[in-house]
């Protein structure tokens, strides 16, 4: 029987548990509300704009020169699986542990919250993280995320959360202290375990150690810039004779009118009318591969944040006007098969029902609907059962679809 | 030759504590390279159609509609043998009210025996669309993506006869002349004709699942055999050092080791060696490359136990690469070290006896276990046993047989 429980302790943090004491490991992660996207702060009147990469690159640094030495090698020690990883949004690191979660738990909390690199060490620790961005230049992709972007923001927002070489390489010993100081607070941050573990005993270390650490509270305000409802450009042409043709319309939608439960069900809803339109089988990718406009299958996904939120839909193609056309029909009219919508409801039922099969299946989506839907529960039977067609017409009907770019890259200008 | 003898009686294996119940059923066949993509385009034609059911769609809302959690066909192939398989996995009867488990393994009987085929051909229109994405697949990999271009490069220079790695050209022949009648043919051979082997694990009730078994899927034979092909030591000419260039930012970097007079029973210590070097308990390349001296962002130590070669993939700073080189020669001169290497034997057992705890934490680690020691792939516990009574210096007498095979650079000149 998987327990699950969300609070926030006194000095802000706030905990999300999955305990599954039929298990043998637990996986303990730490989440800081910092990443790639972090414009800046403002401390005590003076004006900081974070320099790009400074997230990703403060995530190695913790890694490689932590209270024991290099992270990585002493969880491997220990016999744990660990690793960190920053997004956009946030940088994460977690431990996976089947001998002593405990240990490892207070090792990784020590490891994220205190800096103990130094200047001379943040000098050999950027060396990988240059090698890392020039892999990421070897991403086939990345040019067509670049246009993405540069239609879809009016701020100039990072393909990657690497930042540039010349960025990385500015980056100074004093930023990155200033910004671990703002940003790796316990109010800040979200801790997660799943797995086999003693709850109260968890939380009591959780407290101690963070008692122990007596992180300094300081009071910031963070610079965030209002993105505009509309799409910064309407469409960009990338001509690119090495890569693969690919066109992509990805519709901008902001400030929807949804209440955070709503924003959880317009989540399923979503998944459903795209997967119902756009996968393998349906009317628009048979039209776009009997006619050998296209090989591969649509790839589509739907993103959230804040008040921000996207749907992206592609193909492999270079019949731009053939794809967009069927595309936008169907947004237009939002065609729905109610007896698939039924079938469709069934399987999402089950799914809910195994994730009682594991506590990893279980916290994740609970940990998306906190952090993406500002939802403290997870989902259950009764949620999907009341899903209905008649609502997400309704709701559909609410998503004002006339914001959206659309990024073609072909070989030769048509 | 060893020859494997398994029984097409139904392997139960069955665990109260989940809500699953899962069926595998596995042809082994001898794997033919010219038929590489009629086996493939096979396997893709069963994962998406059927007679009943011959577009995408409608199979899918019908994998949908019967609760199917997940089916899949799939092809693996190891030397000269080779496994189709089908999986499927559909919830346990209590969890919701009146499911009928018996259409689901219905389903699964008929996608599996009436393909969309007629004529003894599968659907030309449906193998012609496989076969386009598969070649552009192949082609868009090999010229966008560093990883699968520079091993594609790579292994042309130490395998010119194919006798392992298939280049890329001989793939596009192949798939050229892969066709739905040849597959078809293929596709009755090893399927129609033959009796699989079959796995059921999870919660269920033994009775009623044998006799749904015995409906759907009759066992003509009560065993089948076949040999097992999977060692072929690939001796490959040495080349001293061996550079070409490339668009991409990154420069390759490849080192291949061989081992003078190796014999396919001396595998577990090849791959004990690639374990210590690339292993999470040791990880000794990348604690050089990267933690030590941040030359790389990450590396990767490849064995290949059946062919006898071990191999040491890096992506780095051309800059780099001599330094590089020389601390992957120095990292392999410390395993001569008897006292390091014991030391990295015992982490290394530590390391197995751990991961053999999470294989048994694992929703599926008793079926992989069972499957593996049935095909004799090397399992969790057959690894541990034999290293645990691996000798020291047994252990150095075969270090003391390694031999850089080839040094191969791709530049990336883009970078530079």
């Amino acid at each position: 029987m998987i327990k699950t429980d969300y609070f926030t302790l006194e000095n802000g943090l706030k905990i999300v548990m999955c305990q599954d004491n039929a298990r043998k490991s637990a996986c303990f992660e730490i989440l800081t509300h910092f990443g790639g996207d972090t414009e800046g702060f403002i401390i005590n009147n003076k004006k900081h704009i974070i320099t790009k990469g400074l997230a990703h690159l403060m995530e190695h640094a913790l890694i490689d020169k932590g209270p024991y030495g290099n992270a990585l090698e002493y969880f491997q020690s220990r016999y744990a699986s660990f690793n960190g990883y920053t997004t956009g949004i946030r940088t994460g690191f977690y431990v996976n542990d089947i001998l002593d979660i405990e240990k490892s738990m207070v090792a990784l909390m020590q490891t994220v919250n205190k800096i103990h690199f130094t200047s001379d060490d943040l000098e050999n620790i950027k060396k990988p993280v240059l090698e890392e961005i020039r892999r990421a230049h070897d991403n086939r992709f990345r040019n067509v995320r670049e246009a993405n972007n540069e239609c879809f923001y009016h701020y100039e927002k990072p393909v990657d959360n690497l930042g540039t070489v010349e960025e990385v390489e500015s980056i100074t010993f004093d930023e990155i202290k200033l910004c671990h100081d703002v940003f790796y607070q316990p109010h800040n941050q979200i801790i997660c375990i799943s797995g086999k573990f003693d709850m109260e005993k968890v939380k009591d270390i959780i407290l101690n150690t963070y008692k122990e650490l007596d992180i300094k509270t300081l009071e910031y305000t963070l610079i965030t810039h209002d993105e505009p409802a509309t799409v910064a450009k309407k469409g960009k042409v990338i001509i690119d004779s090495e890569n693969e043709e690919y066109t992509n319309i990805r519709y901008k939608i902001k400030d929807a009118p949804f209440t955070p439960y709503e924003l959880v069900k317009l989540s399923f809803y979503l998944e459903f009318f795209i997967n119902h339109n756009f996968k393998d089988g349906t009317d628009i990718y048979n039209y776009m591969v009997d006619n050998k406009y296209m090989v591969y299958s649509i790839d589509c996904s739907c993103s959230f944040n804040e008040n921000l939120a996207s749907i992206s839909i592609g193909a492999f193609t270079s019949h731009v006007d053939e794809f967009i056309s069927r595309v936008q029909d169907i947004i237009t009219k939002k065609p729905i098969n109610e007896e698939e919508f039924k079938i469709w409801k069934n399987n999402v039922i089950i799914s809910i029902i195994l994730r009682e099969e594991h506590p990893g299946k279980m916290l994740s989506p609970f940990l998306d609907n906190i952090l993406t839907f500002h939802y403290e529960h997870s989902d259950t039977v009764e949620d999907i059962n009341s899903l209905n067609i008649e609502e997400l017409k309704e709701y559909l009907n609410r998503i004002d679809f006339s914001e959206y770019c659309i990024i073609s890259r072909l070989k030769e200008e048509i | 030759m060893k020859e494997v003898k398994l029984t097409t009686k139904p392997i139960m294996l069955e665990d109260k504590n989940i809500k699953t119940i899962d069926i595998s059923l596995i042809y082994p066949f001898i794997f033919k390279n010219e038929d590489e993509f009629n086996y493939e385009i096979m396997v893709n034609i069963l994962n998406n159609h059927s007679h009943y059911y011959p577009n995408e769609k409608s199979f899918s809302v019908e994998v949908s509609k019967r609760l199917i959690l997940h089916y899949r066909a799939s092809l693996r192939s190891l030397g000269e043998n080779g496994f189709i398989r089908f999986d499927l996995s559909i919830p346990q009867k209590d969890i919701i009210p009146e499911y009928d488990i018996e259409e689901a393994i219905k389903f699964f009987q008929e996608t599996i025996f009436n393909p969309l085929a007629s004529n003894e051909s599968f659907d030309e229109n449906i193998f012609e669309r496989e076969r386009d994405y598969i070649y552009n697949r192949i082609t868009d990999s090999n010229n966008n993506s560093i990883y699968a271009q520079s091993f594609n490069r790579f292994i042309k220079i130490i395998d010119p006869q194919e006798e392992v790695f298939l280049n890329i050209e001989t793939d596009l022949k192949n798939l050229k002349n892969a066709n739905a009648k040849r597959s078809y043919e293929i596709y009755n051979a090893i399927i129609r004709q033959n009796d699989p082997l079959i796995y059921v694990f999870g919660n269920y009730e033994k009775k009623e699942i044998l006799s749904l078994l015995e409906k759907y899927f009759p066992s003509k034979n009560t065993e089948i055999s076949f040999a097992l092909k999977y060692d072929h030591i690939l001796h490959t000419q040495p080349h001293e050092y061996v550079e070409e260039t490339s668009k991409f930012n990154q420069t390759s970097l490849f080192m291949l080791y061989d081992f003078k007079d190796i014999k396919p029973e001396e595998k577990e210590y090849l791959s004990l060696i690639g374990n210590i070097l690339g292993g999470a308990e040791n990880d000794l390349i990348f604690k050089q490359l990267r933690i030590n001296n941040n030359l790389v962002y990450s590396s990767n130590v490849a064995k290949y136990n059946y062919n006898g070669l071990l191999l040491i993939e890096t992506h780095l700073n051309y800059a780099n690469k001599d330094r590089a080189i020389e601390l992957v020669k120095e990292t392999l001169a410390t395993l001569k070290d008897r006292k390091f290497l014991k030391n990295c034997l015992e982490k290394l057992l530590k390391g197995l006896e751990v991961d053999m705890l999470r294989e048994s934490d694992s929703k599926y680690g008793v079926l992989i276990s069972k499957i593996n020691t049935d095909l004799k792939f090397r399992k969790l516990t057959d690894i541990y046993d034999s290293y645990k009574d691996m000798n020291i210096d047994d252990i150095i007498a075969f270090i003391e047989r390694m031999n850089l095979n080839t040094i191969y650079v791709l530049r990336g000149e883009n970078h530079d």
